[in-house]
């Protein structure tokens, strides 16, 4: 079964008032399987955000089909999933603890007996127990960018949508993240994450879609994708001539 | 409905460690000092000045908070993307909306409960006691109308603007009935019939504005309390929905 399914999707923004429409996304069509790694890779620009941002409905698509477990996203289906988007600007006033049980009690997973050992463990995951008393306005990029992962999984969710989630990382928290990600894929997680580096993706994906300039230039397995190519960034390019 | 009364508590308690809070505290504090100051200065207005001076200062105070607050909240949650993490948590935008204007609502009754009980201490005429929580209700029920009014507004347009559409609101509010006697003194009647149009789209403020100690020493008659609560309880429920109606809409780039 496809954890997500997007068929057809469409969108047009206006920037400002006076300005016509621009269409951003153009049929965007791809499936996330189950259990597996995807990457969504694509310029900077290309309509990666816009379509994650589609998936949680936070911007309105114009038309096509976005399904969640073969499902319309819902409240409960929402329980199953964990996000982090590009920037994650917390609420600075509150400590690393207390943003984890903000969210905990929001995501409407568990009591508050189970809370205190899963976010324990979670921050020892991600290397921020030592600081969880720490205010987030006191943490760095890094910090903040890894209590942002802290709380999409924090409620073990099936499927993990992370966009950007290794930007502005340094080189400790990029081989942290990729960890984590790849024991969540061991668990049997489904994870979709959108980068442009494609270093990434070679090391962590088994599925990828690429996007360029709101069009899917390819979504599928790695393997026959890379087939002719002898690295992904060769892949990528030769792909993207081959349209323009 | 659990949820909204977290992102409430949540909202609160960022509002009230934002600096604009403490400054309007602090600011009402002297203003009501003043207040006390000035009544002292006079030996037969004593009671008045304080009284007027003091239920204008608490009006003020919630009003800065809506206004201001309440303009740029919603937009500095989209701007800065910190509410993409609650919406992709099982929360509607309607509960997040909610959420954030009750956690307002605490903070503007804290000020005004703060406030008005500053003022009813150095005021100590306990047989008033009656009439001082009325209209200390009025005002409180005024400004969350205008909280309501702010939260519709800032989701159509820039924050500034819908700060000074409120602020212009509260000011049409109260002036509507000494419009209407000036447009009665024209009488065109395309203008009288605009006018009345006009004053039923605006919430009527002037009906209740009974920040004056001439309605403390009178008292307000009691009938008056129920549609007063009724009337702005209505406009704030109806202004609250229509924000929600347009934040659901609206795409957070």
């Amino acid at each position: 079964m496809d954890v997500l399914r997007v068929e057809k999707l469409n969108k047009a923004f206006k920037r400002s008032f006076y300005e016509k429409k621009r269409q951003v996304l153009f049929d965007v069509d791809f499936a996330i399987p189950s259990q597996k790694t995807t990457g969504f890779v694509g310029n900077n620009g290309s309509g990666k955000t816009t379509t994650i941002k589609c998936l949680f409905e936070f911007i309105k698509k114009d038309s096509g089909k976005i399904l969640f477990f073969d499902q319309v996203l819902s409240a409960e289906l929402k329980k199953k999933i964990g996000y982090l988007p590009e920037r994650p600007y917390l609420y600075e006033f509150l400590t690393g603890m207390e943003f984890l049980k903000f969210h905990w009690q929001l995501s409407q997973v568990g009591n508050s007996k189970d809370f205190f050992a899963k976010a324990h463990s979670t921050l020892k995951l991600v290397g921020l127990y030592e600081v969880r008393d720490r205010i987030l306005r006191n943490f760095s990029k890094g910090m903040l960018q890894r209590i942002g992962l802290a709380q999409a999984l924090l409620h073990d969710p099936e499927f993990l949508i992370l966009d950007e989630p290794m930007s502005g990382l340094d080189p400790d928290g990029r081989l942290m993240v990729k960890d984590i990600l790849k024991e969540e894929q061991k668990k049997g997680v489904s994870i979709f994450f959108s980068s442009h580096l494609l270093q990434d993706m070679e090391e962590l994906c088994q599925n990828l879609v690429v996007i360029h300039h709101g069009r899917i230039l390819y979504h599928g397995e790695l393997k026959p994708f890379m087939s002719r190519f002898p690295t992904l960034e060769e892949a990528f390019r030769s792909t993207r001539k081959e349209v323009l | 409905m659990k949820s909204i009364f977290i992102l409430a508590k949540i909202t609160f308690q960022e509002m009230i460690r934002e600096k604009f809070f403490i400054i309007v505290i602090f600011a009402s504090l002297i203003l009501l000092a003043i207040s006390l100051l000035l009544g002292s200065l006079s030996f037969a207005e004593q009671k008045r000045i304080l009284i007027d001076l003091g239920f204008a200062v608490v009006e003020l105070s919630g009003l800065g908070i809506a206004l201001f607050s309440g303009a740029f909240l919603i937009t500095k949650e989209i701007e800065k993307q910190t509410c993409l993490l609650l919406l992709s948590k099982p929360l509607s935008r309607g509960q997040f909306l909610v959420g954030k204007w009750l956690g307002l609502v605490f903070l503007i009754t804290i000020t005004v409960v703060l406030l008005a009980s500053g003022l009813f201490l150095l005021l100590q005429q306990f047989e008033y006691f009656a009439s001082f929580i009325v209209i200390t209700i009025s005002i409180w029920l005024k400004v969350l109308v205008l909280l309501s009014l702010v939260f519709l507004v800032s989701g159509l347009v820039r924050p500034i603007f819908s700060l000074l559409f409120g602020l212009t609101v509260y000011l049409l509010g109260h002036w509507l009935n000494d419009l209407e006697f000036f447009v009665n003194k024209t009488k065109d009647e395309s203008l009288i019939n605009f006018f009345k149009f006009f004053h039923e789209v605006i919430p009527q403020f002037y009906r209740f504005n009974w920040k004056a100690y001439t309605f403390l020493e009178k008292g307000i008659d009691v009938s008056q309390v129920a549609p007063m609560s009724f009337y702005l309880s209505t406009w704030s429920v109806f202004l609250l929905t229509l924000a929600v109606v347009v934040f659901r809409r609206k795409d957070i780039v």
